[in-house]
């Protein structure tokens, strides 16, 4: 984990955005985009560190059992060709709840939705969450939206009552959610003590990968990317 | 796909071990600690980089596996 955090460590969702999808294919030119990429970058953006895989292992060797010490210390060697001005302080939300919602139940995370429809509003509460969301108590244990219409929240189990926090269980599945609390925009300022007590009290699912593919198609629940799969059983491959 | 490949794969994607020198196997585990914290969005993620000089560690993967969700 320490060497993540000499990182700014991205993940996009594959097949969920057009644009998305259409700067990961740079990285693949006449390739069918694959279902999971892997690259290193300069700060720039631009410049590649490695070439793009599937995954980290190609950066380490795959035939080795020390593999995730070997990443972390090959990350420590890159990052220290960069002197970090500063830390990350940008809110490190998620493209939309839709996504942002699924994401929390793949990674078995709290979703902290900021719901806010006026601009200025939006961005003072996204600031001074984004300070949260990098505070030492709280960086990698919550998921990010933030949306502007509570019609987009139509997966959650109630209708907020207004503009305000949520604290967000998802589903098993991502498609659903629970809304454990509220917090009120002008209430932020009790935002830390309710994360905490949330955090402390909360039992992650206990998910394993056959048995969580088996139920959900049992149960007939279908992911609909946005964006046609070029990879892996969907796509026939 | 190896045994290894998936365990580690699994877990960067999941931000669980793979970062913090430990192992984990190819199964999702109870999230009950820090994890990576990821940007969401390619913008927001490079304009952070700039901003700070950091490299960047960009993955991809599917929050769906043969049509399921909530599973990477």
């Amino acid at each position: 984990m320490a060497a993540s955090r000499k990182w700014i460590c991205v993940r996009l969702a594959t097949f969920e955005d057009a644009d998305e999808a259409a700067f990961l294919q740079t990285f693949f030119g006449r390739r069918d985009l694959p279902n999971t990429a892997f690259v290193l970058l300069a700060p720039d953006g631009r410049t590649r560190l490695t070439r793009t895989q599937r995954g980290p292992l190609g950066l380490v060797g795959e035939a080795t059992d020390d593999g995730p010490a070997e990443l972390a210390r090959y990350l420590d060697r890159v990052a220290a060709d960069y002197q970090a001005k500063t830390a990350p302080a940008a809110l490190p939300q998620t493209l939309d709840f839709r996504r942002a919602l699924n994401v929390a139940a793949c990674d078995s995370q709290p979703l902290l939705v900021l719901l806010a429809p006026g601009e200025a509003g939006r961005s003072a509460a996204s600031a001074r969450i984004a300070k949260l969301a990098w505070d030492a108590r709280y960086v990698g244990r919550l998921q990010y939206a933030v949306v502007a219409d509570a019609a987009d929240l139509e997966a959650l189990d109630r209708r907020p009552a207004g503009s305000g926090v949520l604290l967000v269980e998802p589903g098993r599945f991502g498609l659903t959610g629970q809304v454990v609390d509220e917090i009120p925009l002008k209430d932020l300022a009790r935002l830390p003590a309710r994360i905490d007590t949330f955090l402390k009290e909360r039992t992650p699912p206990d998910k394993e990968h056959r048995r969580h593919v088996r139920d959900g198609r049992r149960n007939g629940i279908k992911w609909q990317t946005v964006v046609p799969q070029t990879d892996g059983p969907a796509a026939g491959k | 796909m190896s045994v290894p490949r998936i365990a580690l794969l699994t877990s960067l994607l999941c931000g669980a071990a793979a970062l913090a020198g430990g192992s984990s196997g190819p199964s999702t585990e109870p999230a009950t600690g820090p994890q990576i914290q990821w940007f969401g969005t390619w913008d927001a993620a490079r304009a952070e980089a700039a901003r700070t000089n950091r490299p960047i560690l960009l993955t991809s993967a599917a929050p769906a596996c043969q049509g399921v969700s909530g599973i990477w």
